[in-house]
């Protein structure tokens, strides 16, 4: 027997069982033998994907665990235990999973597509920089290949471009070498848009994508016929490492909105009084405020089209409020398409609206 | 952190999504029957991936149609594109990412009770409904982030996961709609022909079959034998079963082209799978392949099989086509016509 179905044996014994269990669980139900065995699957699960995506190999900080210096037993353990929350235990893909269970389908994709979407969710938040890297070469080979500009062997997974993939530049010949990665890394270096190229590079999106294609067209033009990806990555997370520390993960992260110098409190405008700027819980005297706030609008001796932005804002704020967010007058007004000062305004109602119920609720 | 603690932090986790999923269900058990804005679902659907659930929500109903409603996919990846909407975990039925650019108008037959799973609140539904609004008119700005994942080879691949899905729920949206209407021309056609009828034999031939025709390619007939077909009905449609009951038990038939001829393949549906009774099959005297009759369970309902069924195309030869189905203890005939335009 493989390992692949020694998982899958496992998964459909224990792992759909457990699911089924989740729903009316109360903690003395969890025996401590059944919940080491569905980690134990966890565990077969994450490795085999982690193994897949060369993680093994890499430092565990590059997944946001920089307290451990290798992948070892309490490494491991951490990891393995916040892989089961994300993929299990996230309320909605719990109920995903035992949607599933109900159409009798294997549960195994499923699982492993959420352990996948795990790592993948790690390293875009612990390492934004090598992710956004990867995703802009598999992006530019991925429109050269289907225009026939370059080849590429050693595909994977569906034939996608993974670190091993082999990218040609030149028409194939049976005595194609790859050329030294110093080599590959001196000509990116040299390239005379190396400051621009670095600072778009290593974010995801056009304008990176376009950086790395210039660098792809240069290594071409420089005689280079071939590279692979994992090099083609390293050397780029290299050079532009050196070279652009200013560049941090929150540039790269961060909504271009959130730099607005007016950064307004969403629960200030609504005048609820929530101590902490964080995400909060959506609870019924949320709910009520929203629906008071609707009310209040609509009682408003205004037009309509502007009791309907009113409204829209309102959505808004709640939406950001909830998500632990800032907004902007800037982000709002062109959001409403409408100007900086009508949002001033339509804020300014919204406030006194909002203390309006407020005075009410206390009189009460 | 000890390995105790953690598993003791783990039981916490689960107490507190088991927590959640007790509130859902509360929620759930006060809905109506009908489908609500915010209302979640997940169907059972043919050739998607099984590693990927897609849910619907329900955004709005149609003013000219109180049992049109449009719904949205959504799923639980967190890359958000620019025509997508996050619902945050502190919904109740969060955290969810709405896909804007892919609603399906629905037929509230489609949307069954026991496919809901999910609410979610009217903030989050109103939301949506303003980006969408903005996205009609093609004024919606989404954000760089937004504008970037748009570009992420994981997304792309994501949304073309996703598109199967939404092709799967079109093409039973389809088929449900012809079936939904083919209740009407059955019953008005059957009703035509109850003087015909015997016991457990239905002719779909004359007038009942042609209105069909009429009105549908590929033709169907279709037909009920009990209660099970008429949950998935209106109203008024399981008014109209009911009377239909009263005349025959019924046999959904479904006809589907298959070059010249015609592939038929029947769909009995039976409450209780105690019930489902073993079956065994002529066509024009001859026996069907065992390996082309089978029960299937979707949930408490059996649903009977009959696939490649090939039948003559012409109306003459056609006309010899009895199809004999022999129960425990009775026979079903079906005579089978190919449809008006048949090639």
């Amino acid at each position: 027997m493989t390992d692949q179905d020694h998982i899958g044996f496992i998964n459909i014994t224990s792992l759909t069982q457990h699911i089924k269990k989740l729903k009316t669980i109360a903690s003395s139900t969890i025996s401590t033998k059944e919940m080491s065995e569905i980690l134990n699957i966890i565990e077969k699960y994450l490795k085999r994907e982690m193994r897949r995506r060369n993680l093994l190999t890499q430092p565990p900080s590059l997944l946001g665990y920089s307290e451990f210096h290798e992948w070892n037993k309490d490494s491991f353990q951490d990891i393995i235990h916040d892989c089961y929350e994300y993929a299990i235990l996230t309320p909605t893909r719990c109920e995903a999973l035992k949607a599933q269970i109900s159409f009798n389908k294997n549960i195994d994709g499923l699982v492993y597509s959420n352990i996948s979407n795990f790592l993948r969710d790690r390293q875009r938040a612990h390492d934004p920089k090598g992710y956004n890297i990867f995703k802009n070469i598999e992006a530019v080979l991925q429109d050269l290949s289907r225009s026939g500009e370059v080849s590429l062997d050693h595909l994977r997974d569906n034939k996608k471009i993974r670190n091993e993939t082999i990218c040609t530049l030149v028409p194939p010949s049976s005595r194609l070498s790859l050329p030294d990665v110093w080599l590959i890394k001196q000509k990116i270096s040299d390239h005379k848009k190396f400051g621009e190229i670095s600072k778009n590079a290593v974010k995801l999106g056009d304008k990176g994508q376009k950086s790395i294609a210039m660098l792809i067209q240069n290594l071409r033009e420089s005689g280079i016929n071939a590279f692979q990806v994992q090099n083609f990555v390293d050397i780029l997370k290299d050079v532009f490492r050196n070279v652009d520390k200013e560049i941090s993960i929150s540039d790269i992260e961060q909504d271009p909105e959130s730099d607005d110098s007016k950064k307004l409190v969403p629960a200030d405008i609504l005048k609820l009084s929530i101590s902490n700027h964080s995400k909060i819980e959506l609870n019924m005297d949320i709910e009520n405020r929203y629906n008071n706030l609707k009310d209040g609008i609509e009682k408003q001796k205004i037009q309509k089209k502007r009791k309907d932005r009113l409204h829209s804002i309102i959505t808004l704020l709640f939406h950001k409020m909830v998500n632990g967010e800032y907004c902007s007058v800037t982000a709002i007004a062109r959001e409403m398409g409408a100007s900086k000062s009508t949002i001033s305004e339509d804020l300014t109602l919204i406030e006194s609206i909002a203390e309006k119920i407020n005075r009410k609720d206390s009189n009460k | 952190m000890k390995s105790d603690q953690k598993l003791k932090t783990l039981e916490q986790k689960i107490l507190s999504v088991a927590a959640k999923s007790k509130r859902l269900d509360d929620a759930l058990s006060q809905l109506k029957i009908i489908p609500e804005r915010g209302n979640v679902y997940i169907f059972n659907l043919d050739n998607t991936p099984e590693d990927m659930a897609v849910f619907w929500v329900i955004l709005n109903t149609d003013p000219s149609d109180p049992k049109r409603f449009f719904a949205v996919p959504a799923d639980t990846d967190t890359l958000i594109g620019s025509f997508d909407m996050p619902v945050p975990e502190s919904s109740l039925f969060g955290p969810l990412v709405l896909r804007l650019r892919r609603g399906l108008w629905l037929q509230e037959s489609l949307l069954e009770p026991s496919s809901r799973v999910g609410i979610i609140e009217s903030l989050f539904i109103d939301r949506a409904q303003f980006i969408m609004s903005r996205i009609a008119k093609g004024d919606w700005i989404s954000s760089e982030k937004q504008q970037a994942t748009d570009t992420n080879p994981d997304y792309e691949e994501w949304m073309e996961m996703l598109d199967r899905f939404y092709v799967a729920l079109k093409k039973k949206r389809e088929k449900e709609a012809v079936a939904v209407n083919i209740y009407k021309q059955i019953i008005e056609g059957v009703r035509y022909l109850s003087d015909k009828v015997d016991e457990f034999f239905i002719d779909i031939s004359g007038k009942g079959m042609r209105k069909i025709e009429d009105a549908f390619v590929p033709a169907y007939a279709y037909a009920t034998r009990n209660a099970a077909a008429v949950q998935t009905l209106s109203e008024e449609d399981t008014i109209g079963i009911v009377e239909l009951k009263k005349i025959a038990p019924i046999l959904p038939v479904k006809f589907l082209r298959l070059q010249n001829n015609i592939k038929i393949n029947f769909q009995w549906l039976e409450l209780m799978i105690q019930t489902a009774p073993a079956v065994s099959m002529t066509l024009r005297g001859k026996k069907i392949n065992a390996d082309d009759i089978s029960w299937q369970d979707k949930g408490n309902i059996q649903v009977l099989k009959v696939s490649n069924c090939i039948v003559l195309a012409t109306e003459q030869e056609q006309a010899k086509s009895l199809l004999q189905i022999r129960f425990k203890d009775n026979v079903l005939n079906i005579d089978i016509l190919p449809p008006m335009h048949n090639a």
